[in-house]
C-alpha cells in the first residue's frame, strides 16, 4: 500500500487498539488521520464505506473496505483525483449503484422493494421445519410488530428448495411475551428477532389486541398515519 | 434424568479462568471456519447454516432426555466444517478418512511430518 | 511433527488434523494463518474491548448517540471491527427496559467487543430458556428485573450482532472512562448481569 504518503502525520493514539497485522494497524491510523482532517463528520464516513460496493464488500476484509471508503471520500471531496490514486498504486472503485444482492443496501434499494415497514403488523409464517433454519419453532404462526428493517441481505441457506433463496429485507419483529408463551409470561415482557421477509406475511386479523397494538404503535409514530 | 442449571454450566465462573478453547483441535476447527469463510470458498453464513443444522440435530435428542454435553459444542462445530466441506467439493468422506489413516499410521513409525 | 515425543491425534482431534493437513496440501489455508486467528480469540479480542465501548457510552453522550444508530461504525471509531462484527447493534438498558442476548439457533455473539461467547452461552440451557423464561435465567445468574421493567430479549437469528450497554452504576460520576471500563463485566454486556460500584 505504498503511495500513501502525503496525507499528514500518523497519529499515535493513547489506547492504541490491537491489530490483527502491521498492515491493518497502519491502516487505521491513516484512516484516523484523515477523518479529522478531511471529512466534516464520522457519518460521511460511514456512508461511503455502506456504498462500498457488493463484491468488494464481501470479499475484502474489514480494514480493507475502510482503504475502500477513504478513497471513494477523498475522489469525491476532491481532496484527490482519480488518477493520482492509481498512479500511486491505489485501485479505486466507483460507489455501487443500488443493487440486488447487497449484503448492506442503498437506501432507494431498501425503499424500492420492502415489502414491511415499522410498526406493521406481521404473522411469522408455519412453515416445514426441514430447510427452515433461520425461522426457529417458537415464533412460528405468532403475530408481532415490524421494529426495524435492517436492509437487504444474501439468504446462505443452501436447500434448493427453499423459496427464499436470494436477496431480501431482513427485518427486527417484536413479540409480546404472552403472544409466544401465553398469559402466564409476564405482561410487560417482550422478545425481538430478526427475520427474513419471506418468513413473514402481513397480520390482518381484525381481533381486540391487533388493535389495540396497531393504535399504540401508530399514536407513538406522532400522527404518521400507514 | 436431572437438568441441567446453568449453574452447573461455569455460570460465575471468573473470566480470568475461563478458557476459550478447551482443547487444542477446537482451536484449530474454529481457525479454519473462519479463514475459509474469509476466503472465495464459502461465507460464514454458509457454514453458519450448517452449525445450525447440526445444532438442531442435538438440540430434538436433548429436549427429550435434558442430557447436556457442556464441551461438545465444538463437536457441532466440527461436524458442520466437515458437512460445508463435502457440499463444496473439497473433502469427501473417503478422502478424510485416507488421511486420518495416513496421519495416525506416520505417528506409529515415528515419522517426522 | 517429529522427534520421541510425537503424539498420534485421536477422535476429533485426529479428524481436525486430517482436514487441516487435506485443505493445506490443496493450498487453501495456511498453518501459520490459523495460528494467527487462534491468538486472535484466545489473546487480542475479548470482552475489554465492550467495556472501552461501554464507558465510552457513559461519558461522552455524542459517542452513545452514534453507538446507538449505528455500533459497528462507533466501534470502528475504537478500532474495534472484523468477523461477526459487520452488523452490530448496541441496546441500551434503561430503567424501563432490560435487554438480554441469546442466539437460539446456535451461538451468535458480538465477537469483535466480547470475544468468543462462554460455554453457557451456547449450551441448549441456556438457548431453550432464555427466550422462553428469561427472568428464571436471570434468577440463576443473580439478577432480579422488577416487574414494572420490561425484559427484551434479542434473538441474533439473521446477521444483526448485539451488545447490551447496561446502566451506569451510581456512586461512579467521579470516575474516569478507565475506571469505568474496569467495572463493566462480560456478562453485563449479554444481559445477564448489571454493572456494579465497586466500592
Amino acid at each position: 500500500m505504498g503511495g500513501m504518503d502525503g496525507f499528514g502525520p500518523i497519529p499515535i493514539e493513547k489506547n492504541e487498539p490491537v491489530f490483527h497485522t502491521d498492515w491493518e494497524k497502519r491502516m487505521y491510523a491513516i484512516a484516523m488521520s484523515m477523518l479529522g482532517r478531511h471529512f466534516d463528520n464520522v457519518d460521511e464516513f460511514r456512508h461511503a464505506l455502506e456504498r462500498i460496493p457488493a463484491p468488494n464488500y464481501l470479499d475484502s476484509s474489514y480494514y480493507e473496505r475502510w482503504l475502500d471508503a477513504m478513497m471513494t471520500l477523498l475522489v469525491e471531496k476532491k481532496k484527490v483525483t482519480r488518477e493520482e490514486l492509481v498512479s500511486r498504486g491505489a485501485e479505486p472503485i466507483a460507489p455501487a449503484q443500488p443493487a440486488n444482492h447487497c449484503k448492506g443496501d442503498s437506501l432507494e434499494v431498501r425503499r424500492r422493494s420492502a415489502r414491511f415497514r415499522e410498526g406493521d403488523r406481521v404473522v411469522a409464517r408455519n412453515l416445514n421445519p426441514t430447510g427452515h433454519t433461520r425461522l426457529p419453532r417458537y415464533v412460528r404462526g405468532k403475530r408481532g410488530v415490524i421494529h426495524r428493517d435492517w436492509g437487504v441481505y444474501v439468504f446462505a441457506d443452501s436447500n434448493a428448495h427453499h423459496a427464499g433463496q436470494r436477496a431480501q429485507h431482513v427485518y427486527s419483529v417484536t413479540f409480546e411475551a404472552r403472544e409466544l408463551w401465553g398469559n402466564g409470561a409476564p405482561r410487560k415482557d417482550t422478545l425481538r428477532i430478526d427475520l427474513w421477509e419471506d418468513y413473514l406475511e402481513a397480520d390482518s386479523s381484525k381481533t381486540k389486541a391487533a388493535k389495540k397494538k396497531s393504535s399504540s404503535v401508530t399514536r407513538s409514530k406522532s400522527g404518521k398515519k400507514r | 434424568m436431572k437438568p441441567v442449571s446453568l449453574e452447573e454450566l461455569f455460570v460465575g465462573t471468573p473470566l480470568e479462568k475461563e478458557v476459550t478453547f478447551s482443547a487444542p483441535w477446537e482451536a484449530r476447527a474454529f481457525a479454519m471456519a473462519v479463514r475459509l469463510s474469509e476466503s472465495d470458498i464459502c461465507t460464514w453464513d454458509e457454514f453458519r447454516h450448517h452449525l445450525i443444522a447440526e445444532i438442531g440435530k442435538a438440540d430434538k435428542v436433548r429436549a427429550h432426555g435434558w442430557v447436556e454435553d457442556g464441551d461438545g459444542y465444538y463437536t457441532y462445530f466440527l461436524r458442520a466444517l466437515e458437512n460445508l466441506l463435502r457440499e463444496k467439493n473439497i473433502v469427501d468422506a473417503s478422502a478424510l478418512e485416507m488421511k486420518m489413516r495416513e496421519i495416525s499410521e506416520a505417528g506409529h513409525d515415528d515419522h517426522d511430518h | 511433527m517429529s522427534g520421541n515425543h510425537v503424539t498420534i491425534p485421536t477422535g476429533a482431534a485426529l479428524r481436525v488434523k486430517a482436514l487441516e493437513t487435506i485443505l493445506e496440501e490443496k493450498g487453501l489455508i495456511n498453518s501459520a494463518a490459523l495460528d494467527s486467528v487462534v491468538d486472535m480469540y484466545e489473546t487480542k479480542v475479548g470482552p475489554r474491548n465492550g467495556a472501552r465501548v461501554v464507558a465510552k457510552a457513559w461519558t461522552d453522550p455524542a459517542f452513545r448517540k452514534r453507538l446507538l444508530e449505528n455500533a459497528t461504525a462507533a466501534v470502528a471509531e475504537l478500532g474495534y471491527g472484523g468477523p461477526e462484527g459487520g452488523h452490530l447493534v448496541a441496546v441500551e438498558n434503561t430503567p424501563k427496559v432490560h435487554n438480554l442476548v441469546v442466539c437460539t439457533l446456535c451461538s451468535c455473539y458480538p465477537w469483535p467487543v466480547l470475544g468468543l461467547p462462554p460455554v453457557w452461552y451456547k449450551s441448549f440451557a441456556y438457548r431453550s430458556r432464555a427466550v422462553r423464561d428469561p427472568r428464571g435465567v436471570l434468577k440463576e445468574f443473580g439478577v432480579e428485573i422488577p416487574e414494572k421493567v420490561e425484559v427484551r430479549v434479542w434473538d441474533s437469528s439473521a446477521e444483526q450482532r448485539y451488545i447490551v450497554i447496561p446502566q451506569r452504576p451510581a456512586g461512579t460520576e467521579r470516575m474516569s472512562e478507565e475506571q469505568l471500563a474496569e467495572l463493566v463485566t462480560r456478562d453485563s454486556m449479554v444481559g445477564v448481569a448489571l454493572v456494579k460500584a465497586r466500592t
